[in-house]
């Protein structure tokens, strides 16, 4: 009993050293790593004010201003530029070249295509498209571009259509 | 229970002399053997006890270290404590100080002077040389001297820039040091030096902001909170730009410009020039470092006639239909009280207001008398120092006397000094309704109560803006409109005094304006200092011809920055800013008064 005694305390004493050991050599290291961190957060603190200050002076409005002028053309803005958003109409009440269909057996009142300014065919409004528009996509904005088929077939609400073709 | 295990140990150990002799039980031990072995034992007891005391302090003390911890010693250890707490310590000593939109108009940096210790420099030329491909500023024969002498300190030059200092150690030349400083840098310049100030080699505040707040910049505890400022960087800008033009446009020696918030009194802009860089505060002369905002004093001129106007307004002693008789020129005391743009009549107040009429602003004024007339200037503030933010505040000029010629002087803006500033917060006042609030340089916290004392009543303000919306539109301050914004104002001209009296040839004219006119939310203030007429301006040079455009062309370009959109006139619009008659029209029912009535009226 006496001999395990031994033995037990003599292995306990080297784990402990060992552990303490490298306790203390890893706690050494981990300070050393936070040390390093520090300054290294320290560094980017004062290159982060010295950013702040350039670019404050970058874009001093005097500066700004100076090369405005030189490379872009653009001028004051005038009170006529400005306005107000309800004073911009909504897109329904403009004549919607394109319509945007949920569901392709519904049918929507939209205006009258107007007349075309040339003899447009489908292939000349969508040239490299073979398969026509499909219900749901949004179709291109132009005015030239007749509406598809489906939509020229299909009858609209007769007082809706009257209503919209009025103005 | 050590002694008994010792006990034990010695009957276990083969070696021991009780298995080489005999069997315990046959031996035994007496007399002078037995006594050695007991002082044996008894004196290892002794020692096992000692060394078990040991052990135990030394537990104790580890027990102690470890979960016993005293609060004054360090926590951890000291190279850590240093920059662990590197977030609460800033980089740099000094706050900032940012405009309202958190752009930095001062900053610290920290920077590096280089130093050299002559002993240790290998080739005093060489290092020279070198050093001024690096920073081409420095005379390579001054460094070479100074790389040669004996001592073992020199400066070779304070605050590098981060490249050139790493331009300097890439050199490698040995015995070069770096010794890390903090200087004081104004990105924005010029723009805001008079507002902001500067501050000395050593980081002390030495005008404007930096000079007020030296305290709260430099306490530790809030170096790292930057302090807002009220004034916006953009209208900043404009208000500059426009006043650079001007004073090229028209020769003059100077200028002023203040944009003031009318509802909390909030400096936007405050730009006096000429000015300079604060960088080289050493090379501005004494008047480009002169604030004309707050420290300067002038007579206003005309543009005192809107608190003529109001004070006879709030008393009740004229209301917008009535007027005074402006035939004839005041003779009194060996002066003479005349019109600049003389109608030789009878004037309704809007025109007396509109055409400047100084002989009926002075008759108002005399209505009123001395003591009424200084007891409103005392609550318009002009008899006191404005309590703004900086360290640069002039104290108004006003007569000791103040007897019924200062009355009638003072109404058309002469024998009374005030800065332009406190023109600007006078007139906030005269268009928000009623209220006088203290201006500031400072952001205002939107929930924090706003020092305001009410001067005139909500009808005279409102009619006050009716008489300033109608100088622009019919008026002496037709240049100062900015369509859609408006404006409304009030132009004033003064001679500047120099020796022996007014001189007629400098003059000092000023335009000070507030938009838009149905709601005010805006002042405006521009000043110029001895502008000549133009061409352009067919000689003239008044505050019509050259401080008005100022402010109609600024608060076209300020207004969408400070999102003030521009306003359709709507009947409702044009009732609140309009006054019948005039710019609108008469009201039914209600026939003008004849030239004879009006005569009648004036006596």
């Amino acid at each position: 009993m006496s001999r395990s005694l031994t033995f037990f305390a003599v292995a306990l004493t080297a784990a402990v050293s060992w552990g303490l050991y490298h306790l203390a050599y890893e706690v050494q290291r981990l300070e050393d790593e936070l040390i390093d961190y520090n300054r290294a957060l320290l560094r980017d603190r004062e290159a982060m004010q010295v950013l702040a200050a350039e670019w404050s002076y970058l874009t001093r409005p005097e500066a700004l201003q100076e090369r405005a002028l030189r490379h872009l053309d653009m001028r004051p803005l005038l009170p006529v530029q400005i306005a107000r958003i309800e004073h911009i109409p909504f897109a329904e009440t403009l004549a919607p070249a394109g319509a945007v269909l949920s569901s392709g057996d519904i049918p929507l009142p939209r205006p009258r295509p107007r007349p075309l300014p040339f003899a447009a065919t489908r292939e000349a409004a969508y040239p490299n498209s073979q398969a026509a528009p499909r219900a749901g996509t949004p179709l291109p904005s132009s005015p030239v571009a007749p509406a598809p088929p489906f939509l020229q077939s299909a009858a609209p609400v007769p007082a809706l259509a009257a209503a919209r073709s009025a103005p | 229970m050590i002694a008994r295990f010792l006990q034990r140990r010695q009957r276990r150990n083969p070696c021991h002399p009780a298995d080489l002799q005999a069997p315990p039980s046959l031996v035994r031990l007496d007399g002078a053997a037995k006594e050695v072995i007991e002082t044996g034992r008894t004196r290892l007891v002794t020692a096992a006890l000692l060394f078990a005391l040991c052990f135990v302090v030394l537990a104790a003390r580890l027990v102690d270290l470890t979960f016993i911890r005293n609060d004054t010693e360090p926590r951890v250890a000291r190279a850590a404590t240093l920059v662990a707490k590197v977030d609460q310590f800033p980089v740099v000593d000094r706050a900032a100080i940012v405009d309202r939109n958190g752009t930095l108009l001062a900053t610290s940096l920290r920077t590096a002077s280089l130093y050299a210790d002559p002993r240790k420099v290998l080739n005093a030329r060489e290092a020279a040389a070198k050093l001024v491909r690096v920073l081409p500023e420095l005379a390579q024969a001054d460094i070479t001297e100074r790389l040669s002498s004996d001592r073992s300190f020199v400066w070779i030059r304070r605050n590098l820039t981060p490249r050139q200092q790493q331009q300097v150690i890439t050199l490698g030349i040995p015995g070069l040091y770096f010794h890390g400083e903090q200087r004081r840098v104004y990105p924005q310049g010029a723009l805001t030096v008079h507002a902001v100030g500067f501050t000395d080699v050593d980081n002390n505040g030495l005008a404007g902001i930096e000079g007020f707040f030296n305290e709260r910049l430099r306490d530790p505890a809030r170096a790292h909170e930057p302090l807002t400022l009220s004034l916006d960087l953009s209208v900043q800008h404009a208000v500059r730009d426009e006043l650079l033009r001007s004073i090229a446009a028209h020769n003059a020696i100077g200028a002023a410009g203040i944009v003031l918030d009318a509802r909390n009194g909030e400096v936007l802009a405050m730009v006096s020039l000429p000015d300079f860089e604060p960088g080289q505060v050493g090379e501005a002369s004494k008047d480009q470092r002169f604030n004309r905002n707050t420290l300067g004093v002038y007579e206003m001129g005309s543009t005192f006639k809107t608190f003529a106007a109001a004070m006879a307004l709030e008393k009740g002693l004229v209301n917008m239909k009535g007027g005074y008789d402006a035939t004839h020129p005041i003779r009194i005391a060996g002066f003479t009280i005349s019109d600049d743009h003389p109608k030789k009549r009878w004037l309704s107040l809007p025109e007396i207001y509109m055409y400047s009429s100084n002989i009926a602003a002075a008759k108002m004024a005399v209505d009123v008398g001395p003591a009424g007339q200084r007891a409103f200037m005392q609550k318009l503030g002009f008899l006191g120092k404005p309590a703004i933010e900086l360290p640069e505040i002039g104290g108004p000029l006003y007569p000791r006397r103040w007897n019924t010629i200062e009355t009638m002087t003072i109404a058309f803006g002469h024998g009374i000094s005030v800065s332009p500033l406190q023109l600007a917060s006078a007139v906030g006042a005269m268009v928000n309704g009623g209220f006088l609030v203290q201006p500031t340089l400072i952001r205002r916290d939107p929930l924090a109560p706003l020092p305001a004392d009410r001067v005139i009543s909500e009808r005279t303000s409102r009619q006050m803006r009716q008489l300033m919306r109608l100088v622009v539109e019919q008026g002496t301050g037709k240049k100062a409109e900015a369509p859609g914004y408006l404006v409304g104002g009030k132009t004033g001209t003064a001679e500047k005094v120099g020796a022996g009296g007014y001189k007629r040839k400098s003059l000092l004219t000023s335009f000070v304006a507030a938009f838009p006119m149905h709601a005010p939310r805006y002042v405006v203030v521009a000043m110029l200092d001895e502008p000549k007429g133009t061409k352009e301006t067919h000689g003239f040079a008044t505050a019509g011809w050259t401080a008005a455009p100022i402010v109609g062309r600024l608060v076209t370009r300020i207004a969408p920055i400070l999102g003030v959109p521009p306003v359709h006139e709507t009947p409702e619009v044009r009732s609140a800013i309009a006054i019948p008659g005039f710019n609108a029209p008469a009201e039914p029912g209600r026939p003008q008064p004849t030239a004879q009535e009006r005569k009648l009226a004036s006596f």
